[in-house]
């Protein structure tokens, strides 16, 4: 009943999560990658104009200090050359002057005048240098220039040529030194302060753009603060997002793909037992049931045989739990019954002597119709009840009152009931008592341990000893060898079945098993 | 240059006022017992010139003021913040390892030496260190010509009011007659004295009478007067 609705809430759930999990663990790793390499870029980046700044600033002060540390004429021709040809030597140098106090006495450069001399110094350093940061009291011509004084020397650098556009790959960036703008590129643009941004980078959604900060931290703080747009910034990293992306996806297709042939192959399995039951290509096979002091045959055990039309066998393994999981238990078991009737029909007359041993489900016992269709099919066949015994799983004992009645009412039609595969499953004393049960049969792990003296086998004499204390016969099912017969034999188990004798056989080799058997 | 001086040179300076300082005290045992700086001081500054004979009132700095600003040492309004800003840098450069106090100012700087580091006790005579140092500042004045230099002394109030008073005198006369000797103008120096009348500190402790106990050298900016000329064009 509720297995087709569970089907679809689990193809559409497994959709689901395989479709956002990948898709979810795609996005991710695209972020997370494409703002690491922008990062590596920046940073480079920021390192190279960092370093770029700081050697101009070094430079300048190396130079104001030799140039002190001479002893020229001031304003003298050597002096003048002197000044002229280091300016000349640095491209980013407007201006190198000799002063007195506040007195340009001379110098080398195209600068001069009040733009040299701006009211109030950024930084006096206890080195006795003095430094301007760029501002509109440095500005001469359209330059705001960076000026630095040491002694009676100072120096006016155009803070424009601190930076390379080439190397800027289309960003806007400015360069901070000890927290006062320096340079930017290009130069009218307004840039956020260092200290309002994260460090790294981060996407600034109400302006479309990428902004990022990087520190650099050599001779001075030194910080970088890149803007790009985001279109740049997303042309850049597109290559990597489809690739990503393509991975993402063959990721998605087979984890879709696999969830898909799970699936489909569940769902056709079933419909295809479906279509066997009602194909009638579940078939009976029979494996003997021998009384071990005798050797005599007293019966078989019928199992339920799927072959499809092109030769392959389903291993019941698969196909009861399967049957019993959609609903499909009770046909199952009909099917089989079906099958052997038709084959009991053809049998010879001793054979009919024989019992029948069917194996119920579950469900059969749930069903208040099992039972009924169990009576009208015999009839039918004109098959006594005693014939059929039917064997039951400790498991469907353990359900209440209702199918404690079904099992009594069956067995008060003649048809003996055994439990199968006894130890196994809730071996509970109470219940065995509770029912009313004819047989037991062991499960084939005790009989194997016979032979290998392991733990259980210390539990096998005990479940010998308790079927007699309820009047049980007993079925031993598994036996391999003939020690293991005589082992049982010698504690007066009554029956058994297992490959020492045969393995289950179909219809025709039962039949010669048999009457070879009889011989 | 001048701050150069090696220790070997000072020395025969020193030992000059050390052997009669010794003397003195010998003569005067039993008054070995008070304060040293109770003596009268061993000596005055040389009369030279005549401005560094005169204490100088409140008045007199203004008047020399005025017209000092009329001359040609004196810097533009808008030179002002430029030359203040070369000129602390030059003052740090030179004087900051030195660990006199120095306190800079919108448009003046503030030495001060603590007596204990430029004289002997109860004297107005320079030690050789107090001796090097303003050397070290002459240097630096000699450059930054539009400056005017109020030297001031200030003693403790312990003792004579009368002898502190001229003990602060004569202290600061021996300070800016050492700047003239290292080349400033007498035209840019003032001598005023205190005595106890300007304690910077608390006269009741031993360290805050200490820190009394100094000459103080106001270096003054002096701006011209008159309105700001236009700015020269720029050369391209």
């Amino acid at each position: 009943m509720g297995s087709p609705r569970n089907a679809l809430l689990f193809v559409s759930l497994a959709g689901a999560i395989g479709v956002a999990l990948p898709a979810t663990l795609l996005l991710w790793v695209i972020w997370q990658q494409t703002v690491m390499a922008e990062e590596q870029r920046l940073t480079k980046l920021s390192e190279d104009l960092a370093a770029q700044t700081e050697h101009a600033i070094v430079d300048a002060r190396a130079l104001l200090e030799e140039l002190n540390s001479q002893a020229f004429e001031p304003c003298s021709p050597h002096h003048l050359l002197t000044l002229q040809n280091e300016a000349l030597s640095r491209v980013h140098v407007r201006a190198i002057g000799y002063w007195e106090a506040a007195n340009r006495l001379c110098g080398a450069g195209l600068v001069q005048g009040q733009r040299l001399t701006p009211a109030r110094a950024s930084r006096i350093y206890d080195s006795g240098v003095i430094a301007w940061w760029p501002s509109a009291a440095t500005t001469a011509g359209d330059v705001a220039l960076f000026l630095m004084r040491f002694g009676n020397h100072d120096m006016a650098i155009d803070p424009r040529l601190l930076i390379t556009p080439g190397q800027l790959e289309g960003k806007q960036v400015a360069v901070w030194v000890e927290g006062m703008q320096m340079a930017a590129y290009p130069e009218a643009s307004v840039f956020p302060a260092p200290d309002e941004l994260p460090e790294g980078l981060f996407v600034d959604r109400a302006n479309n753009r990428v902004v990022s900060r990087v520190s650099v931290d050599s001779l001075f703080p030194i910080e970088v603060v890149a803007v790009q747009s985001f279109e740049d910034f997303w042309d850049r990293y597109r290559m990597l997002v489809i690739a990503v992306g393509g991975i993402g996806l063959v990721l998605i297709t087979l984890w879709l793909g696999l969830v898909w042939r799970y699936l489909s192959r569940q769902l056709s399995l079933e419909s295809s037992l479906r279509a066997a039951i009602d194909g009638g290509r579940i078939h009976a096979v029979y494996q003997p049931i021998v009384e071990l002091r005798s050797g005599r045959c007293v019966g078989a055990e019928v199992l339920g045989r799927w072959t499809e039309k092109n030769g392959t066998a389903i291993s019941p393994e698969i196909f009861v739990p399967l049957a019993e999981k959609a609903g499909l238990g009770t046909r199952l078991t009909l099917s089989i019954l079906e099958n052997l009737l038709q084959h009991m029909a053809n049998w010879p007359e001793p054979e009919k002597e024989m019992v029948y041993h069917l194996n119920l489900t579950e469900q059969d016992l749930a069903q208040p119709g099992f039972s009924r269709r169990l009576g009208e099919l015999l009839d039918e066949h004109g098959v006594a009840p005693e014939r059929i015994a039917l064997e039951i799983t400790e498991r469907a004992l353990l359900d209440s009152d209702v199918i404690r009645q079904r099992v009594a009412e069956l067995r008060d039609k003649g048809h003996s009931i055994a439990i199968d595969d006894f130890g196994t499953g809730y071996s509970s004393l109470a219940y065995l008592q509770k029912f009313e049960l004819d047989t037991l049969k062991i499960d084939k792990t005790f009989v194997d341990s016979l032979q290998t003296e392991a733990v259980t086998s210390s539990v096998i004499r005990p479940i010998i000893d308790l079927a007699r204390a309820l009047d049980l016969e007993i079925i031993a099912e598994g036996i391999e060898s003939g020690e293991q017969m005589q082992w049982l034999v010698e504690r007066d188990v009554e029956c058994g079945q297992g490959y020492w004798y045969s393995p289950a056989l179909g219809e025709s080799g039962f039949k010669a098993w048999y009457l070879d058997k009889a011989r | 240059m001048v701050s150069g001086q090696s220790a070997l040179n000072t020395w025969p300076t020193a030992s000059r006022w050390l052997i009669p300082a010794l003397l003195i005290a010998a003569l005067t045992a039993c008054a070995v017992l008070e304060p040293p700086r109770r003596e009268p001081p061993q000596t005055t500054a040389p009369e030279r010139i005549d401005s560094l004979t005169v204490i100088a009132s409140e008045a007199d700095v203004a008047t020399r003021r005025g017209a000092l600003v009329e001359g040609e040492n004196a810097v533009d309004a808008e030179a002002a913040g430029y030359f203040m800003d070369v000129f602390q840098a030059r003052v740090r450069r030179d004087l900051s390892d030195t660990g006199i106090a120095i306190d800079y100012r919108e448009r003046s700087v503030l030495i001060t030496f603590p007596s204990q580091m430029g004289f002997e006790s109860g004297s107005a005579q320079l030690t050789s260190e107090a001796a090097r140092l303003i050397d070290r500042l002459a240097a630096v004045l000699r450059e930054y010509r539009a400056t005017l230099i109020v030297v001031s002394g200030h003693t403790d109030n312990v003792g004579d009011p009368d002898f502190n008073q001229r003990l602060s005198e004569q202290r600061a006369r021996s300070v800016a007659q050492h700047l003239q000797d290292s080349g400033i103008s007498h035209v840019r120096l003032l001598i005023r004295g205190f005595g106890s009348d300007r304690p910077v500190a608390d006269n009741t402790s031993e360290t805050g009478r200490a820190r009394n106990r100094r000459v103080e050298l106001m270096l003054e900016l002096l701006v011209r007067d008159r309105p700001s000329q236009p700015e020269e064009p720029e050369n391209a």
